[in-house]
């Protein structure tokens, strides 16, 4: 895992945590993972609690909004925000 | 097995709805099946209902019913508060009890429902509690609450609209959009979550809610732990450990159903229970 582009721990992080039915390397940076792979709005407040969970990050309820967790690369640059060093 | 649904009143006379699943002979201990609240209730009712039929083709006994201004129960769930969730659980126990004419009884609740029942197992004499993924801290759940009314309305909004930052758990006065009976018409005295009319205080209360921290409890109990993960969480492990000796702690590798819209296959929750169940 050390090493590894954020991006793609996210997208391991995500197909793990919700148990999705297809592979991490399916999904792409910048797709919409409502529209495209059909993530509902709760499953977006479990990526924010794995975020939270496997990368240290602590949201607050005003720093998140549905924009920011559209995409991986999106999800990205909130961890990157947070975690210069991910 | 036969089902019956019917109405038993609460302590205030409140009129709850319940179904009874009468077992096939030989019964073995009665079950009483505590929901969640809200959305949850309605996401995790196929799989309680289907929970229900396991136990009483099992042998059990079972009665599922609706807290007060939830489902198809009376009342208001304006006005409804914590304590009034733990008087529908003792006035279901009693109902149950009166049916099958046994006094002894196991609980089995899913989320603030599987809470409640830890909490109070003891105080109704609970021969076993099964609790499946209870809000060990409400604290948590609150903000879950809120992060969840805010993801929807930005859905609901439309994507990328700025947000406010304000809660709409607490915001927002009641309408009527859901056909619901916890949805009401405008009232300014009460909550508006998702359309649902929820009284003033009652999210503290639950917020308040800390099973980490409560005592143990006299009665064996079944902790089941549902997620992504085959091995236990240590938030898991510390609240099986709290509630003492005589818990059980087993994790299910299983989508959290009540925060789906499509059926879980949840076999392997239910044969989980069973097996439990069969000690008593």
């Amino acid at each position: 895992m050390a090493g590894e582009r954020l991006e793609e721990r996210l997208k391991l992080m995500i197909v793990e945590r919700l148990m999705l039915k297809f592979k991490p390397e399916e999904i792409a940076d910048e797709d919409d993972l409502i529209k495209k792979w059909g993530l509902e709005s709760v499953q977006l407040m479990e990526i924010v609690i794995g975020l939270e969970e496997v990368f240290g990050i602590q949201l607050g309820d005003d720093e998140f909004s549905v924009k920011k967790f559209r995409t991986v690369k999106n999800i990205a640059e909130v961890v990157r925000g947070k975690k210069p060093d991910a | 097995m036969p089902e019956t649904p019917g109405y038993f009143p609460a302590s205030d006379g409140t009129p709850l709805y319940g179904v009874y699943h009468a077992p096939d002979a030989p019964a073995k201990i009665p079950v009483l099946v505590a929901p969640s609240l809200f959305e949850e209730r309605k996401s995790a009712y196929a799989a309680l209902t289907s929970l229900a039929r396991a136990l009483a083709t099992d042998g059990h006994p079972v009665l599922r019913f609706d807290y007060r201004g939830s489902g198809e129960s009376g009342g208001d769930s304006g006005v409804r508060r914590w304590p009034d969730l733990a008087a529908d659980l003792a006035a279901a126990r009693q109902a149950l009890a009166k049916q099958c004419g046994a006094d002894a009884v196991a609980l089995v609740g899913l989320r603030l429902g599987a809470t409640l029942c830890l909490l109070e197992g003891a105080k109704l004499n609970a021969k076993a509690v099964v609790a499946l993924a209870p809000v060990i801290k409400g604290a948590a759940q609150a903000r879950l609450w809120r992060l969840r009314s805010k993801i929807r309305a930005e859905m609901t909004q439309g994507e990328g609209q700025p947000s406010s930052g304000e809660s709409q758990v607490a915001s927002r006065p009641a309408s009527a959009r859901q056909s619901s009976p916890e949805a009401l018409a405008p009232r300014p005295d009460v909550l508006d979550f998702e359309g649902l009319a929820v009284a003033p205080g009652f999210f503290d209360e639950v917020a308040a809610l800390d099973l980490s921290t409560a005592p143990a409890i006299a009665v064996p109990s079944l902790l089941v732990q549902i997620s992504h993960r085959t091995d236990a969480a240590p938030e898991s492990e510390q609240l099986a450990k709290s509630l003492g000796a005589q818990c059980k702690l087993t994790a299910l590798r299983l989508e959290p159903f009540w925060d789906r819209v499509d059926d879980v296959n949840t076999k392997d929750l239910e044969q989980a229970v069973i097996g439990f169940l069969k000690a008593f």
